[in-house]
């Protein structure tokens, strides 16, 4: 089936993707996946358990390709590209928030931030600064200095967002972003990704809790692989 | 539109990334290196010890051995063939070009008389010894590289007069109850009153001179009625030992060389290398294997590593690391726990050699490049544990490793 974007560009085009493991037996895990997703859109697909959504985020992000159909980010059939220019497109063009936060235990809240640059190639010499205004506008100024060990899970997804959107990427990718949070800790994050998709960023967020989901302009469903309409 | 940036992972940051990495975890990356350390320190020591070991037998042996040659007479093959050494032949040695001293020597038969210290023969203290009596001349001194207790040399006009004196050698003196000059100047042999000229402390060559009375040439002749000179030694300059072995017999004796022997001294290459065969191969042994564990300890930690920061290796993949960049940070990981290996492995090995040879009061030797190769050793090792491990990372898959929650 087919959903077309809600409005102006679209930079994320995928047509009848589909994604299948193993053989014995085969795991369908998406099945004839079209969907596009509008420049400045915020869309949340929710979805039980198992139904698909980490395998179709993964594959927005370009951590893993589709067993059959197209997807175009950009313009570009990705699906021609090799690993290291996916990897390259990641660096520029994906930004990743995880359900587990991912930070380095060993580094302070900002050098976690800075990690991202690396590869993305920005230059080092405001590096720091950057990452200073990046956790900064996540709220966490006064956290600047501190290990994961010494922040709450909130605060340590906070600065996993601040991490994903320091590169200035065209797609923020998050993966059930407030799973490990408790309630009020999950209204944060969530209100600091609305923040984000006010500066005009593009934001797909996977989660199993509908009410999560309301928070996104845009919301669709999964189910067993099949992407339905607005629940 | 986002052109073709710019994607590659700058050598100071990876080089950051790196640093972090080891020191998150300081205590078990110092237990890391310790293994390349032993192995290296020890492989530095080893050479270093038996170049030294070996410099000191050279320096020994080279300078005095290789420099020295010895000439006395076969055995008469039929009676009455005159085989002697002429009396002149210090002289006529030193004439040769390539020779810097030249002395003979000589025992003397003084038909078993004893040497005492005391003038008058006293029953009650028996200080008659049964030492050796030498016949010299005086260059023998400068020959062999004598130096001096107290007192001087005995010279020409000695000889030439036939006069008493002599020379006592330090256990000579020491035997006869002598330490200076000034409570006795005189030792008795058998009925024969000498003159105590001086006491020689100490020789480089020719050992029993220090155990013994020597007398001049001139005076053992006239006295003990020595027929001909038994041995003449001869120092050479380096390098010129076989050409001056070559020329002797004809310069002492041109109208029959053939009854004149002479004794060079063995090749001291293969006395150093006998030596230092033995004192390496132990310790190389020992370093190897240092090493190889060393090698396995880096393998298994940056393996262990590896596997603990699954997720890291997910997330950096998720922020744009090809397997390339993986790859290359466990690598330059381990290769730095090498490199510092080798850097502590050869201070260590160096301070173990400037220390043995510091008590054994040696010339500590090394050649440089030796603790220069130690910290390159030390990496090709750490490159050579890490590239099993870093492959491991570079394959993880990226959504795999991010399911790990490290
Ligand atoms: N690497 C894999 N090998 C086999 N099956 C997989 C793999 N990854 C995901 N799956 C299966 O695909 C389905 C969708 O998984 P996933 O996308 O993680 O679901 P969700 O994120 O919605 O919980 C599940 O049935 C899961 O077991
Ligand atoms: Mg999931």
């Amino acid at each position: 089936m087919m959903l077309p974007a809600s409005g102006g560009s679209t930079i994320a085009r995928l047509r009848n993707v589909g994604r299948t493991f193993g053989t014995d037996p085969a795991v369908h895990a998406l099945v004839d996946v079209s969907l596009d997703i509008a420049a400045g859109a915020w869309l949340s697909i929710v979805g039980p358990s198992g139904s698909g959504k980490s395998t179709l985020l993964n594959i927005m992000g370009l951590l893993d390709r589709p067993t059959s159909g197209s997807y175009t980010l950009d313009d570009v059939d990705v699906s021609r590209l090799t690993g290291s220019e996916r990897a390259a497109k990641r660096a520029a063009d994906i930004g990743f928030v995880f359900q587990a936060f991912h930070l380095l235990p060993y580094r302070t809240a900002v050098e976690n931030v800075m990690l991202a640059d690396l590869y993305s190639g920005g230059s080092r010499h405001d590096r720091r600064a950057r990452a200073a205004a990046a956790l900064e506008s996540v709220g966490l100024a006064d956290r600047l200095e501190h290990v994961p060990s010494k922040l709450s899970g909130g605060e340590m997804q906070r600065v996993a967002i601040a991490r994903a959107v320091y590169t200035n990427p065209r797609l923020l990718l998050c993966d059930e972003p407030t799973g490990n949070l408790d309630r009020v800790s999950g209204e944060v994050v969530l209100e600091v990704i609305g923040s984000m998709h006010d500066t005009g960023l593009t934001i797909v967020m996977i989660t199993h809790d509908d009410e999560v989901a309301a928070h996104a302009q845009r919301r669709l469903r999964i189910v067993d692989g099949r992407l339905g309409g607005p629940p | 539109m986002t052109g073709r940036r710019r994607h590659r992972l700058s050598f100071i940051d990876l080089a950051g990334e790196v640093l972090a990495g080891l020191l998150a975890r300081p205590g078990r990356t110092a237990l890391t290196v310790l293994g390349t350390v032993i192995g290296l320190a020890a492989l530095v020591a080893t050479v270093g010890l038996s170049q030294t070991a070996g410099n000191r037998i050279v320096g020994r042996f080279d300078e005095l051995a290789a420099t020295e040659i010895r000439i006395s007479s076969r055995p008469p093959a039929s009676e009455g063939e005159d085989t002697s050494i002429p009396w002149d032949a210090p002289a006529r040695m030193q004439s040769l070009n390539g020779v810097v001293t030249a002395a003979s020597v000589s025992t003397v038969d003084t038909g078993g008389a004893l040497v005492s210290t005391s003038p008058v023969r006293d029953p009650a203290r028996r200080t008659d010894l049964n030492l050796s009596v030498l016949a010299a001349s005086p260059t023998l001194f400068d020959t062999v590289h004598a130096r001096l207790l107290v007192g001087r040399y005995f010279d020409e006009q000695h000889s030439r007069r036939a006069e008493r004196v002599a020379l006592l050698g330090a256990t000579a003196a020491e035997r006869l109850g002598v330490a200076s000059l000034d409570e006795l100047s005189a030792v008795r042999i058998g009925d024969e009153l000498f003159l105590v000229a001086g006491i020689v402390g100490t020789v480089d060559r020719q050992f029993d001179i220090l155990g013994a009375v020597v007398i001049p040439e001139g005076t053992a002749r006239s006295l003990y009625h020595l027929a001909q000179p038994e041995t003449v030694i001869v120092e050479t300059r380096i390098g010129a030992n076989a050409l001056i072995a070559k020329q002797a017999r004809p310069a002492l004796r041109p109208d029959n060389p053939s009854v004149l022997e002479v004794a060079v001294p063995a090749e001291p290459r293969r006395v150093r290398d006998a030596v230092q065969s033995d004192l390496n191969l132990l310790f190389v042994v020992l370093g190897l294997v240092a090493l190889v564990v060393g090698a396995i300890g880096i393998a298994n930690v940056t393996l262990v590593s590896v596997m603990e920061r699954t997720g890291e290796i997910g997330l950096r993949r998720s922020l744009g690391a090809t397997k390339v960049h993986i790859a290359t940070q466990f690598l330059l990981e381990s290769s730095t726990m090498g490199l510092i290996g080798g850097i502590l492995g050869a201070a260590i090995g160096t301070s173990v050699i400037v220390s043995v040879a510091l008590v054994q009061t040696w010339t500590p030797v090394l050649n440089l490049a030796v603790p220069f190769a130690a910290p390159v050793v030390g990496a090709l090792i750490g490159l050579l544990a890490g590239l099993f491990p870093a492959l491991r990372a570079a394959s993880l898959e990226p959504v795999e490793a991010l399911r790990s929650t490290t």
